[in-house]
């Protein structure tokens, strides 16, 4: 029983990990950028996400009967404006700052981005934004179903998080792997210049690069502010570092590895809280699993030698 | 190439965490909001008090940045506000009050050097702390080596007030809650079983501390114990044992946002124990967090929202009035330690040495949103009742008040 | 005969050096060679003329466009390809994926690449032709990066082609290549040059050169010393003093 619950709620928590991770991944396979900033992404894509589902859910009300239904034809509606509003802060990072800082000193685009996160996260700490209390999202499961077996139940929410992961994850799949796009992405993301050679604009792939990842991140950003019905300013410190060791982890620039690696580090984080309890905080758990991996595997689970 | 990119990533911590470090000027005084500006000395009208030297400066400092920003906003909003009705009622004598803020972000060591600050730079006479149990203990010793008189509002640390004789607490002190809840536990729920969850920080581990020294002699049997992180988001691994240890009550240890997230989880895994809680869930955003999820959660707190005290129910609407939200016990303590200071300055003068004498001499005092307070013990802790809430309707409601002084006496 | 390409009076400098002063080259349709000993510039002539580099002034004219303003992929998507000295295949990719990568160089520009898939027949069928031209069909499901040198000398050669360019600049191709290799590679060169493609081809090695190309643009420290038929370059005093007499 517990052992098959344990399982499926860190599948629910590996899901949040890979939406988050996967933007970063991919932003670090073709720039070979740390995108600190992505994190203020994540929790800009909650707080947008949450504004909406607040401003449409009145609407919703006096036309539907039921308030669970407007609860929940709200989320869906704020589910893609997060994911676009957060695509497009994506982009504009990119094109207003990386693309200057690109080919200088790595040093530069890092320092540059931990100021943007740090930026981002003032700025929603005020008081006509999130200011600085929690924030709750309650929309539930979204209509999703509850799921009961005899050895494990997953909440709606629960299945509305996987559901959105692996639509998510096939909608980029797709993109990257069967598009031509995709291609050129890929060719990109292994050569830029000699992707310029054959007429990849690379401009454009990198723009599209961080609107997809940065649309992920803003879709973890709702999924997880539904999950824990919070939302805050600061909700983007823990994944600003974790998200880094998933992508490490993975393999730096793999989009496979990063989702291995998101699945490992969940069943790490929630096996060790079970049975090793107090031992050490979780979020030294991660690290550790890092440390350890990188100390026999240098090039990640599924990264290139 | 990979080890640079392995390089460039270990920087990338490196710079997350100094860009975590304190920012290195705190907020200065001008910049808060300050609706409680003194009043020109000149302006005041009676020519038969003794000329005062200006307003009387009190040192506050809490967390309005990082973290623990909501909580440090209600304190300052509270301080605030006893600072006005002071000021509204002739002050000190007829010197106004005024309080001088700083922001600690949550940090010790941001905390203690926004203490010498307020004694070196801004000179105020006594200083309260609006913080958590961690900056409160690396403040304390600042205040006591200069001589001056801090009070802590709400934290409850017990290594605070042992810094010294300068150090005194309004909140209840972390033993005597851990004992109220144990009390609770075994008398009120007749509980036997109990699980406990401790934030790993100077809060929780004291709180538990104190429950477990209680839970001997009540008799309870203490079948589960764990620690977790502040902040932290995922109880699912933690439930999922307690469900299979099956207790009674599960005692944890926390603050709101935890709380709320822990209760939830709890309730959408099927844990069918009472959860009891002490005053870190003492705030309406526990409620408007956890939704229905916090109904019949119990807490012990120094807030009696019930009160039928004078002072409690103005300090509720006064400030439901000038900040438009329901107050929290976090303000409420905040609150009294404006009181009680006020009260301390009136009768034994703004000296260090009066004001301790006077707080010392404190009898039965009422003038505060949680008392009322008896006395001050020789080590400067209150005895005070310490109350029980429980969440019923989406509010916090009277559960029950102890007040055996076999209890309740630090 | 007509112009095909024209870099204008080129000059580039790198901080003080001077790696290019004033140069001059034409090509018609025709196979030119560009020769001339380490360091005389060939390199960052053809990076000036696929758009790496911009030029420090000087004008780069492709079928009477001016291109030395315009980004890499928009100069190859107006019709220049080229190989590296270094080979560069996009590792990680099949064979036959390098060569559709290229092959998606005309619409990348347009909204079509969202929607398209890039493995469908009407691309496929193209890309194989190349493979076949090229003779790589056999490789076609190989990782690029898994081949051997010569192969992936073919490959940015089918790569290149894939974006059906007009002028093709091919830097060393022969390089690391056997006697045999080379052999085939110059009956490939000019099967192209049949289908009317304008080809430049920097070189060292000389024989190969020489037998391969009408014509010849000899470089040396930044500046053209001698051009003409490959006889002629032969035996200019200049190019043997500079180059040849080594």
């Amino acid at each position: 029983m517990s052992i098959a619950q344990n399982l499926s709620n860190a599948m629910v928590l590996a899901s949040t990990y890979i939406l988050i991770a996967i933007g970063l991944t991919m932003v670090y396979g073709v720039l070979k950028v740390l995108h600190v900033a992505h994190a203020g992404v994540y929790a800009s894509g909650a707080f947008v996400g949450l504004g909406a589902f607040n401003f449409v859910r009145p609407f919703c009300t006096p036309t539907l009967e039921d308030a669970r239904l407007a609860s929940n034809l709200a989320f869906w509606i704020s589910l893609p404006i997060a994911m676009i509003v957060s695509g497009v802060m994506g982009a504009l990072i990119y094109l207003l700052i990386y693309r200057y800082t690109w080919g200088k000193s790595p040093t530069i685009s890092l320092v540059a981005s931990v100021g943007l996160f740090t930026l981002i996260q003032d700025l929603l700490q005020k008081p006509f934004l999130l200011g600085p209390r929690q924030q709750p999202y309650p929309a539930g499961g979204a209509g999703m179903p509850r799921i009961e077996t005899p050895w494990f139940m997953i909440t709606p929410t629960q299945v509305l998080i996987l559901f959105v992961t692996l639509i998510l994850l096939a909608i980029v799949y797709v993109i990257l792997n069967r598009t031509r796009i995709g291609l050129g992405w890929q060719a990109a993301s292994l050569d830029p210049e000699m992707a310029a050679a054959v007429g990849v604009n690379v401009t454009h792939v990198i723009v599209l690069n961080f609107f997809l990842g940065s649309m992920l991140a803003g879709a973890a950003g709702v999924l997880v502010g539904v999950y824990d019905n919070m939302v805050f300013s600061t909700m983007g410190d823990v994944p600003s570092y974790k998200a880094f060791v998933v992508v490490v982890l993975g393999g730096l620039g793999s989009v496979p590895g990063t989702i291995v690696a998101s699945i490992v580090l969940a069943v790490t984080e929630t096996f060790m809280v079970a049975f090793a309890g107090s031992l050490m905080p979780r979020d030294a758990i991660a690290f550790l699993v890092l440390i350890l991996l990188l100390m026999f595997r240098p090039r990640g689970l599924l990264g290139r030698a | 190439m990979k080890k640079f990119a392995m390089l460039a990533w270990l920087v990338a911590l490196a710079v997350l965490v100094v860009s975590c470090a304190p920012a290195p000027t705190p907020v200065p005084p001008t910049k808060a909001p300050e609706p409680t500006k003194a009043p020109e000395p000149t302006k005041a009208p009676e020519a038969t008090k003794p000329p005062s030297a200006g307003p009387i400066k009190i040192g506050f400092f809490s967390p309005l940045t990082g973290p623990t920003a909501a909580d440090g906003q209600s304190a300052f909003n509270s301080a605030k506000l006893a600072v006005k009705l002071i000021n509204d009622a002739g002050g000190i004598n007829g010197a106004p009050l005024q309080l001088i803020n700083y922001d600690d972000a949550g940090k010790p060591d941001q905390a203690a050097s926004v203490a010498r600050k307020l004694i070196e730079s801004d000179k105020v006479v006594a200083a309260i702390s609006g913080a958590y149990s961690g900056p409160t203990r690396a403040a304390a010793p600042v205040f006591q080596q200069a001589g001056m008189v801090m009070l802590s509002a709400y934290a409850i640390h017990p290594e605070i007030t042992k810094v010294g004789d300068k150090i005194f607490r309004i909140g209840t002190l972390a033993d005597v809650q851990g004992k109220v809840g144990a009390e609770l536990v075994a008398k009120n729920l007749k509980a036997k079983k109990v699980a406990i969850l401790t934030i790993d920080n100077d809060y929780g581990v004291s709180l538990t501390a104190g429950f477990k020294a209680h839970a001997l002699k009540v008799g309870l049997e203490i079948i589960f114990e764990q620690k977790y992180s502040f902040g932290e988001k995922d109880f699912r691994p933690i439930i999922e044992k307690i469900k299979a240890a099956n207790p009674d009550v599960v005692y944890a240890t926390g603050y709101y946002a935890e709380a709320s997230t822990l209760v939830s989880q709890a309730k959408d895994a099927g844990l069918k124990a009472q959860i009891v809680g002490q005053e870190g869930y003492d705030s309406p955003q526990f409620i408007k967090l956890a939704g229905a999820n916090s109904e019949g959660v119990i807490i012990t707190t120094d807030l009696n929202r019930d009160s039928k005290e004078a002072m409690t129910q103005k300090f509720l609407t006064e400030y439901k009035k000038a900040y438009n939200e329901d107050a929290d016990m976090v303000g409420a303590s905040a609150f009294d330690a404006v009181q009680v200071l006020a009260y301390a300055m009136k009768t034994g003068g703004t000296t260090t040495d009066g004001i301790i004498k006077a707080l010392k001499g404190l009898k039965d005092f009422k003038d505060c949103a949680t008392g009322p307070f008896l006395r001050y013990t020789a080590d400067r802790e209150l005895v005070r009742p310490v109350s029980s809430q429980i969440v019923k309707g989406g509010a916090f409601h009277l559960y029950q008040e102890f007040t055996d002084p076999a209890v309740t006496t630090p | 005969m007509s112009t095909r390409l024209e870099a204008r009076n080129i000059t580039k400098r790198f901080g003080g050096l001077e790696a290019l002063r004033g140069v001059s080259v034409t090509a018609q349709d025709e196979i030119l060679g560009l020769i001339g000993p380490n360091g005389a510039g060939k390199t960052t002539l053809f990076n000036i003329i696929c758009g790496f580099l911009r030029p420090t002034s000087g004008a780069v004219i492709f079928e009477d466009r001016a291109i030395h303003t315009k980004r890499t992929h928009e100069i190859t998507q107006s019709g220049i390809a080229r190989t590296f000295q270094i080979v560069k295949p996009f590792s990680d990719l099949t064979v036959l994926d390098n060569v559709l990568a290229g092959l998606g160089c005309h619409i990348y520009a347009t909204p079509r690449v969202f929607a398209e898939q890039y493995s469908t027949r009407t691309t496929i069928e193209p890309a194989r032709e190349i493979l076949a031209f090229t003779d790589l069909t056999k490789w076609a499901d190989t990782l690029a990066g898994n081949l051997p040198i010569g192969l992936q000398r073919k490959l940015e050669i089918a790569r290149a082609l894939a974006t059906q360019p007009r002028l093709l600049l091919l830097d060393e191709p022969a390089a690391g290549l056997t006697s045999g290799e080379a052999d085939e590679l110059a009956v490939l060169v000019r099967k192209l040059r049949a289908q009317g493609k304008t080809i430049i081809v920097i070189e060292h090695n000389m024989a190969f050169a020489m037998n391969l190309c009408q014509r010849i643009v000899v470089l040396a420290q930044g500046e053209i010393i001698a051009q003409g038929t490959p006889a002629q370059v032969q035996t200019d005093e200049r190019v043997i003093n500079a180059y040849l007499g080594h």
